[in-house]
């Protein structure tokens, strides 16, 4: 080999580790430019953009919205038809949904946005430690403000828009919809294993054990994006002690390893041996389509998926009903509360709040909610029954539930405890439910991380 | 070439370059150093705690987890690329016919973007409905399983991702050097009475000693970036069995919102690659002047 040749592989191999270097480095550090920096790139004239929104002269202001939820979700339609209806009463905007994959994917990209200080016009954002973050270097709007100077503040459920508070109160987003969360059940599935419905948590491990005996998948779950797992989790604690629990561990003042929550952990141990194989795996749809296909008996979802469980919508040959969380000995909550909450909420960039995106944003809050209920959808606001929809009997059911639900509600766990904890916890919890780790083992996982945080 | 002998023509031929290198990659790379020795996350005000990022690593239990798993990881992907990649080749020499066929298919999947290969293994190893793997295992009697839970299983899965991804390109690289061997060399060994696998082992694999150790180094760089196949797969789970550095790296920096700690991760990612990729290099130095 002459001495070309030997320097040019040298600078190969050079050239190979300096490559692999960079790849490592430049991960972290291109997006992670201090938020100030590139935040005045996104600022606009205000007075300039309000001239154009409200004429129909000129290009239109284009409005993104960068949403958690698939541009097919009703929400995101419906905030669609409700763009249209501004732009045919005198607005001029370009209204643009930009959708994550899923919600792992949604939360990591809005992150990284947000800390490289590219603020989208439009969000959604749940009130976890991070939207405090935000708050705290005034990167939120005061919504508490704005809908108290439109004067709409009041026409909000509370168990709706409570669930946007923060800890302290403040509000930063508004909800976009009134969701309570079920277990729904293949009622064919049950009767032929002579079950009733499930009322403890008793009842449905011993649903479970019975429908697994007979051949069938107990329960489907989506084990990829974390918080389904963290319902279940979530619950023997709020029944237990209400939201209590939760928040101190938040706070410090109670630990994975007490009581309450070795209680919740041995519950996902039982339980988690009858979720389907493969679970840590299965995403969103393809666990929905597992129950709806009839090939698994139990699936706990949402109302906001309540389009494909009504008669009009469902497999014929597929006969449901459902239940709330259940309840246990010892309970401090009643049965009558459960899931029950705003969804994630809307946000909007305070940098631009000014003209079309504050007049858009009013729009929404004084004509959503009656865009949604006629889409057969819980609204966040107390509207009017639009005239001329009927109502899926489904549909009405769980209005009567609403109706007659308690004052308060379970909160979940991914907007309370930090990131990083609730990273430690998807990460462990399917272990736990295959039976790869003890109890024990993941309240000391979950405990150091708490005390990292 | 007597203008490569003037400073100043030589100057204005790499300063730009070397100036839009140093802002587009020296400053990432500067930042990420100044960020690893911080207490951030992203949003708020930064807390400078000098090494305490990397005294804090040494004791991380996923950490420790994820670099295991990521020597795991380059064992099997360099492996299947340059074993399969390298059976292939010689194949191709036998073929009289269809060989740019064979070349074009195989070649394929390396010009596909990795998160599509991704979802291409996922239904592969799907268990609802039941992917090609199972359907293989089921063929010969044995139970689906679900390759991208299993704790045994879910690794090598999506390692198998990355390493055949790739086979392609190192076949053309090995077919590449095999048929450039002059061909009296090998005529000469038949008249000697060389068998097919003599043949090989003596005359083909000495000549191309230097092309196998080019393709070594490329691969094991290549195998160090692997991140998306995971990420998509199984997002590093379940319970970090299938975690690795970058994988982790990631998670902490913009899932957990500690871009100091994650920067400081990547560092460590870096310092590993250099000194994995210099031994290696200085291990091929020795071998040439043996």
């Amino acid at each position: 080999m002459n001495l070309f040749q030997k320097r040019t592989g040298r600078f190969l191999k050079v050239s190979a580790a300096i490559l692999a270097m960079l790849f490592a480095l430049s991960a972290c550090a291109t997006s992670a430019a201090p938020a100030a920096a590139t935040a005045a790139a996104t600022e606009a004239p205000a007075a300039a953009v309000t001239d154009t929104a409200t004429t129909d002269k000129g290009e239109p202001t284009e409005i993104t919205y960068f949403s958690s939820k698939s541009a097919t979700d009703e929400t995101v339609v419906s905030l669609q038809i409700v763009a249209d209806m501004f732009n045919e009463q005198g607005g001029n905007i370009k209204f643009t949904v930009e959708s994550a994959a899923d919600r792992p994917s949604y939360d990591q990209k809005l992150r990284t946005m947000l800390t490289g200080g590219q603020v989208p016009d439009m969000y959604d954002l749940d009130p976890t430690p991070f939207t405090q973050e935000l708050a705290d270097a005034g990167l939120l709007l005061d919504m508490q403000a704005f809908l108290e100077e439109i004067g709409e503040l009041d026409s909000y459920v509370p168990l709706s828009i409570n669930y946007c508070r923060m800890p302290d109160g403040s509000l930063y987003t508004i909800p976009l919809e009134f969701t309570t969360e079920m277990i729904w059940y293949n009622t064919d599935m049950f009767a032929a294993c002579g079950l009733e419905k499930p009322k403890t948590f008793d009842d449905m491990l011993n649903a479970c054990k019975v429908l697994a005996e007979n051949g069938y998948t107990p329960i489907t779950i989506d084990g990829m994006d974390g918080w389904p797992l963290l319902r279940h989790l979530a619950m023997v604690p709020y029944r237990l002690a209400g939201n209590d629990f939760l928040n101190g561990l938040a706070s410090g003042e109670t630990h994975m390893s007490d009581s309450i929550g070795m209680q919740a952990l041995q519950f996902m141990a039982n339980i988690g041996q009858y979720y389907q194989q493969g679970f840590t795996s299965t995403d969103y749809a393809t666990a929905m389509s597992l129950f709806m296909s009839g090939k698994a008996a139990m699936y706990g979802i949402g109302t906001w998926e309540l389009n494909n469980f009504i008669d009009a919508n469902r497999p014929a040959d597929l006969h449901i009903d459902y239940f709330y969380m259940p309840t246990m000995d010892g309970a401090v909550t009643q049965p009558n509360e459960y899931w029950a909450f705003g969804g994630i909420g809307l946000t909007a960039n305070p940098e631009k709040f000014d003209g079309p995106l504050k007049d858009f944003f009013t729009f929404i809050v004084k004509n959503y909610s009656s865009v949604y209920l006629a889409r057969q959808h819980f609204a966040p606001q107390k509207v009017a029954v639009p005239e001329g929809v009927e109502f899926d009997p489904l549909f009405l059911k769980i209005k009567d539930d609403i109706d007659s639900i308690g004052s308060s509600a379970c909160r979940p766990w991914d907007v309370v405890l930090s990131a990083d904890v609730i990273s430690t916890i998807n990460d462990n919890l399917p272990g736990l439910c295959m039976g790869e780790i003890t109890p024990e083992e993941f309240a000391k996982i979950v405990d150091d991380a708490l005390a990292n945080n | 070439m007597r203008i490569l002998n003037n400073k100043k023509a030589l100057a204005v031929f790499i300063v730009p370059a070397l100036l839009l290198y140093t802002l587009i990659l020296f400053v990432p790379m500067a930042q990420s150093l100044y960020y690893s020795l911080l207490d951030w996350n992203g949003i708020g005000k930064p807390t400078f705690i000098g090494l305490q990022n990397f005294i804090k690593l040494f004791h991380d239990r996923v950490f420790l987890i994820a670099a295991r798993n990521n020597l795991l990881y380059i064992l099997q992907v360099v492996s299947m690329q340059l074993i399969c990649g390298f059976f292939v080749a010689v194949l191709l020499l036998y073929l009289k016919r269809g060989r740019g066929f064979i070349q074009t298919v195989y070649y394929i999947p390396s010009v596909i973007t990795v998160i599509a290969i991704a979802q291409l293994f996922r239904s592969f190893y799907s268990i609802e409905p039941v992917g090609l793997f199972n359907k293989i295992r089921m063929l010969f009697g044995a139970e689906p399983i679900a390759f991208l839970s299993n704790f045994d299983t879910v690794l090598p899965a999506v390692a198998a991702v990355e390493g055949w991804q790739y086979i392609g390109i190192y076949m053309l690289i090995f077919y590449a050097a095999l048929s450039s061997i002059p061909r009296d060399i090998e005529e000469a060994a038949r008249i000697d009475g060389a068998t097919e696998l003599q043949l090989l082992l003596r005359i083909r694999i000495p000549q191309i000693k230097n092309v196998i150790g080019l393709s070594f180094i490329l691969s094991f760089v290549g195998a160090l970036r692997g991140f998306a196949a995971p990420m998509s797969l199984t997002r590093g789970g379940p319970n970090n069995q299938s975690e690795i550095l970058a994988t982790y790296m990631f998670k902490k920096a913009f899932t957990s919102q500690m871009l100091g700690y994650g920067s400081a991760i990547a560092l460590i990612i870096a310092a590993l690659s250099c000194v994995c990729v210099i031994l290696i290099s200085r291990y091929a130095d020795e071998e040439e002047r043996s």
